[in-house]
């Protein structure tokens, strides 16, 4: 269980964290936008930065108390950490990467070689355990990190932004690998993510950060659904949220009913769920064309949101969905308010969760 | 018109190509024959009786040991303040960075000068060490001082900047991981460092190598005891000039191969970032 509370000024930054809590085994995502702070919550809670003033007890152990004078050093505190690059030291091969924080800990070799191996397995980094880190893809990068900040059995898991550094296609994969390691590890843990479908496939409980402020915290279902700040509900809108029930249809392949709209998807779920159709997966075109996607809608459009190089093209087709396209494609298409127009977008663009 | 402009154009780039050729070539020209012309001035045969001559060979030797001594000084007080000055915003780093860089351009007559007032038997200190019976100068230590005093910035500035390069996320991980500052520093920031570090290294043994005027002025020209080549090369210019010649061949080949080898070092390691 993590408790803290602090504030920090860094140059004309201020961070006012009033209330920050895990519970037991228990997943918090952290959401915010760039700039929003984010990143920085982690330091302080790891210790690379002092707060200004503020507490921090884990597990019943004070690790900071500016008031009292306390603050342990980041390699007294047993928080493993996931940096947003990953931070893999670069001369060192992926097993002596992972024993890393086995070997700070002075455990003996044997044991040492045990939990490496076990881990590599877990995470399908056996065959190239030996490699040098430089060589290793994004999705690799990303295993071998997250092993090495389990590896030691940290009284909480810090991760930030654990999947933005991968493409899409290996996000959709790593998301599902994640959620099931943190799981079964039981590590109390804070994701800090930029976007809701990440926080949402993990998250226990959620709390949005905006200008280094908590402005929202509770379930995933209180913060998206009753958005009381202005900050949460424009994060929700653009990102197609919406509630569902899943109808399995002949053939396995399985649609998701959305106030009528019956959009294809891949999930093993079932029941009524969450969707997120992420808005730069969608094309408009004028006609329908023939296309490997599953889905494909005709609507009207009926609203432009300037958004500097791109804009959100707001289409109903029985439910408002927003697309990001480039200013240039709504030039090159003509795109008005009241057109009528195709959408399409592929199953494995929409994202299905509880 | 437009042909025309174009064909203009295409004249006058071909001029500026022959015009900068000529700078070019003339500049390399400048640069090579001088040096070519040492390897002109002995006969194989001349070259190595020169350098097995007893001068030679106590100058080479001479050089050899205090110039690697000397670099090994720099670098184990040079490494922690590169250190600090990479990643500690102090007040006043500006000014210790400009301390430490002053002997690149203080012409090193200065230098010795300069010893020789702080460590001469009157000095500053010297005069305490002489209680001891302790004189510096005039001795192989004095050489090893001056080369330390000349040579210091060329491993502090490469070491300063290895340092700043080294992403700051490596170190807190390691720390989160559970290793002290100083072991993260000898297992994280030292290794991912070392190949810019080691360029520091060679530039400043060269650099040491080659010292003339500091050492001349404070630790003067005992051959075997403070002639080291640079001081070799000028006295044996004007008895013997074949050992001079040879000499001067063995440090032009090895500045030639330590420019090389940083050159190589520092390419690998941008291509591996």
């Amino acid at each position: 269980m993590l408790e803290s509370r602090f504030n920090s000024a860094l140059r004309d930054f201020v961070l006012d964290v009033e209330e920050l809590n895990v519970e037991d085994g228990k997943t918090l995502a952290l959401i915010g936008s760039n700039g929003s702070g984010k990143s920085t919550v982690l330091k302080i809670i790891s210790g690379i930065i002092k707060p200004k003033s503020g507490r921090i007890v884990l597990n019943g152990k004070v690790l900071c108390d500016i008031e009292q004078g306390i603050f342990v050093a980041p390699e007294e505190r047993n928080i493993g950490y996931m940096f947003q690059n990953y931070a893999l030291f670069p001369h060192m091969t992926i097993a002596e990467n992972i024993a890393y924080g086995l070997e700070a800990r002075k455990m003996p070799k044997d044991e040492i070689d045990s939990r490496v191996s076990e881990l590599c397995e877990r995470m399908g980094l056996s065959s190239i355990m030996n490699e040098r880190v430089t060589k290793l893809s994004g999705g690799q990068r990303q295993r071998t990190a997250l092993a090495r900040a389990i590896a030691p059995r940290p009284g909480l898991l810090l991760l930030d932004e654990p999947l933005a550094a991968l493409d899409v296609r290996t996000q959709e994969q790593m998301r599902r690998e994640l959620a099931s390691v943190i799981r079964t590890e039981g590590i109390p843990c804070i994701i800090v993510t930029h976007s809701i479908v990440d926080a949402l496939a993990v998250a226990d409980s959620m709390a949005v950060i905006d200008n280094g402020k908590i402005v929202a915290a509770g379930s995933p279902e209180e913060v998206i659904h009753n958005p009381s700040h202005g900050f949460v509900s424009s994060f929700a809108e653009n990102l197609n949220l919406f509630r569902g029930e899943v109808l399995v249809e002949n053939g396995g392949t399985v649609c998701v009913d959305i106030a009528g709209v019956k959009v294809r998807a891949v999930t093993t779920l079932s029941g009524t769920v969450s969707v997120g159709i992420r808005p730069e997966e969608l094309i408009i075109s004028r006609e329908k064309f023939q296309s490997s996607a599953a889905n494909a809608f005709r609507g009207r459009i009926t609203s432009i949101e300037d958004n500097g190089s791109y804009a959100y093209v707001y289409v109903d087709i029985g439910i408002t969905l927003a697309a990001a396209i480039t200013k240039r494609s709504i030039e090159r298409l003509q795109l008005e308010v009241g057109n009528d127009v195709t959408l399409t977008f592929k199953a494995t663009a929409v994202q299905v969760f509880v | 018109m437009n042909t025309r402009s174009t064909q203009k154009t295409r004249a006058g780039s071909t001029l500026t190509a022959i015009i900068a050729g000529i700078l070019i070539f003339g500049f390399l020209f400048f640069i090579t024959i001088p040096l070519a012309a040492l390897f002109t001035r002995v006969t194989p045969a001349d070259f190595v009786t020169a350098i097995t001559s007893a001068a030679a060979m106590d100058a080479l030797w001479l050089s050899a040991v205090t110039a690697s001594i000397s670099t090994v000084i720099v670098v184990v007080l040079g490494t922690p303040l590169a250190y600090v000055n990479a990643r500690v915003a102090y007040r006043g780093r500006d000014v210790v960075d400009t301390l430490t860089d002053l002997p690149i351009v203080l012409p090193p007559t200065v230098a010795g000068l300069a010893l020789l007032i702080a460590f001469g038997r009157n000095g500053l200190i010297g005069q305490y060490l002489d209680i001891f019976g302790i004189s510096l100068p005039f001795t192989t230590l004095a050489v090893i001082i001056s080369q330390i005093f000349v040579a210091s910035p060329f491993y502090i500035r490469q070491a300063r900047s290895s340092f700043e390069a080294v992403d700051r996320d490596y170190e807190s991980a390691s720390r989160t991981l559970g290793e002290s500052p100083l072991r993260t520093f000898f297992r994280v920031t030292l290794p991912i460092a070392a190949g810019a570090l080691l360029s520091g290294i060679i530039m400043t043994f060269a650099r040491a190598l080659g010292e003339f005027g500091a050492t001349l002025m404070f630790a003067g020209n005992f051959q075997g005891r403070t002639q080291t080549m640079p001081l070799a090369i000028y006295t044996t210019m004007q008895s013997n000039m074949n050992v001079a010649v040879a000499l001067a061949i063995v440090l032009v080949v090895f500045s030639f191969s330590v420019i090389l080898t940083v050159k190589y070092i520092s390419g690998r390691g941008e291509r591996n970032a």
